[in-house]
């Protein structure tokens, strides 16, 4: 097993595995909203997860998520630097967020507020402009929305939606138009959508959300509320335990 | 040619392997103008794909269209004489006559908006194209006569 050194401190990681889980599963937080435990491609889309790593006596600025661990490999998480280059990453991705959090429904499990809280940092950006678009939410499905002024483009319901062999979402334009969307906009109760709620589970903003009304029909049993409200669910935790609804 | 006929006819001159994608939907856009939501999702059948991936990709690239082109398109030009003479400035002053953005369609289909690269002139930079014709040196000032003789010469 290659031991890693994150910050001076020596740690276990399993052979091919990226820093970001290594240093998680070691209660070594490193921000991160895109990752995804197991991904074939990281996507390295948000950038917050950036580190500094020791390679040949230089330091290389590099996304723990989608950085294979060598032996003896020394990374540093909190530098001046890194703290400077991940707070701009968090300023772009806040200054087109619909900042609502107490008409959220994500309240207290929302991976933004988990961020800015733990790196001591505002939800507002400080040098960047407001940019919010205006986009429509899409309540269509009987049981959850889709809100894409909070959505961080971290496509993370994309993949899960994708891995379920459904791919009813994707990316859509490009640059600052990016969004993420059905096919053609096509409203989300359209799609012949089985309701797992995949895409909800592991929205880490309140993008996609779970509507007032299916709160009451979801048994408890079946544990998204559970699922949902719980903060190993957050992207800084472990991903593996799902147990959605199904498709029943 | 019916819609479906044009792309069944493309289709037959393809395999569906993923590095035909684009082609396929370029010689669509070719022939019939622009890329439907029948189109797109003709598409992701043939090639086995969801559709929301074709859609992703359509949306990508600046040079699909998924609206019907005018009966007068604007093509400007944003290549690098024309952008540096203010191609911007005359695409800008084109979406603001006709009410829409660029890759869209008037209501009443006589007009489209485009932004292209080089047409070949720039020595007459900044360069308008519409149909098949020229319009050199053009300037933000230009633009709404340029489109009320174009709507004079389609009333007629
Ligand atoms: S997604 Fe998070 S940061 Fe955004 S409004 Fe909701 S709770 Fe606030
Ligand atoms: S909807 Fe949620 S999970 Fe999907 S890309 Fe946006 S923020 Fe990420
Ligand atoms: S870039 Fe690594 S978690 Fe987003």
């Amino acid at each position: 097993m290659p031991s890693i050194i994150i910050d001076g401190k020596e740690i276990t990681a399993d052979p091919g595995e990226k820093i970001l889980w290594a240093a998680l599963r070691s209660g070594i937080y490193i921000p991160n909203l895109c990752a995804t435990e197991g991904a074939e491609l990281p996507f390295g889309g948000c950038r917050l997860c950036i580190v500094e790593v020791e390679v040949g006596g230089r330091r290389e600025m590099l996304t723990a998520c989608s950085e294979t661990v060598r032996e003896r490999m020394k990374v540093y998480v909190h530098t001046e630097k890194i703290a400077r280059m991940r707070r701009t990453a968090f300023e772009l991705i806040m200054s087109d967020h619909h900042i609502d959090c107490k008409n959220c429904a994500k309240g207290k499990t929302c991976e933004l507020i988990r961020i800015s809280s733990t790196l001591k940092w505002s939800l507002r950006p400080k040098t960047l402009r407001g940019l919010v678009r205006d986009l429509p939410v899409d309540d269509s499905h009987p049981l959850f929305a889709y809100d894409p002024k909070k959505c961080v483009k971290c496509g993370k319901c994309v993949f899960v939606c994708q891995g379920l062999g459904k791919s009813f979402l994707d990316f859509a334009y490009r640059g600052f138009e990016m969004v993420v969307t059905t096919f053609d906009h096509l409203p989300l109760s359209s799609l012949g959508c089985k309701s797992c709620l995949e895409c909800v589970r592991v929205c880490p903003t309140g993008a996609l959300y779970l509507k007032e009304t299916s709160k009451n029909v979801i048994p408890a049993k079946a544990g998204i509320q559970q699922l949902l409200t719980s903060p190993d669910l957050c992207s800084g935790g472990s991903l593996k335990e799902t147990g959605g609804l199904g498709d029943g | 040619m019916e819609e479906s006929e044009q792309i069944e006819e493309i289709f037959r001159r393809f395999h569906p392997e993923r590095e035909n994608l684009l082609l396929l939907l370029q010689e669509i856009q070719e022939k019939v103008g622009y890329l439907s939501r029948g189109a797109m999702e003709s598409v992701a059948h043939f090639f086995h794909l969801p559709p929301s991936e074709i859609f992703s990709i359509v949306t990508f690239y600046n040079q699909f269209r998924r609206k019907p082109p005018g009966r007068d398109p604007v093509h400007v030009c944003l290549g690098t004489a024309c952008y540096l003479l203010g191609g911007n400035l005359i695409l800008d002053a084109f979406s603001r006559e006709l009410h829409i953005e660029k890759g869209d369609t008037t209501e009443d289909g006589n007009f489209s908006l485009d932004a292209t690269a080089c047409f070949g002139c720039c020595n007459v930079a900044p360069v308008v194209k519409i149909n098949s014709q020229i319009y050199p040196k053009m300037t933000p000032g230009k633009v709404e006569e340029v489109i009320i003789n174009l709507r004079d010469k389609d009333k007629n």
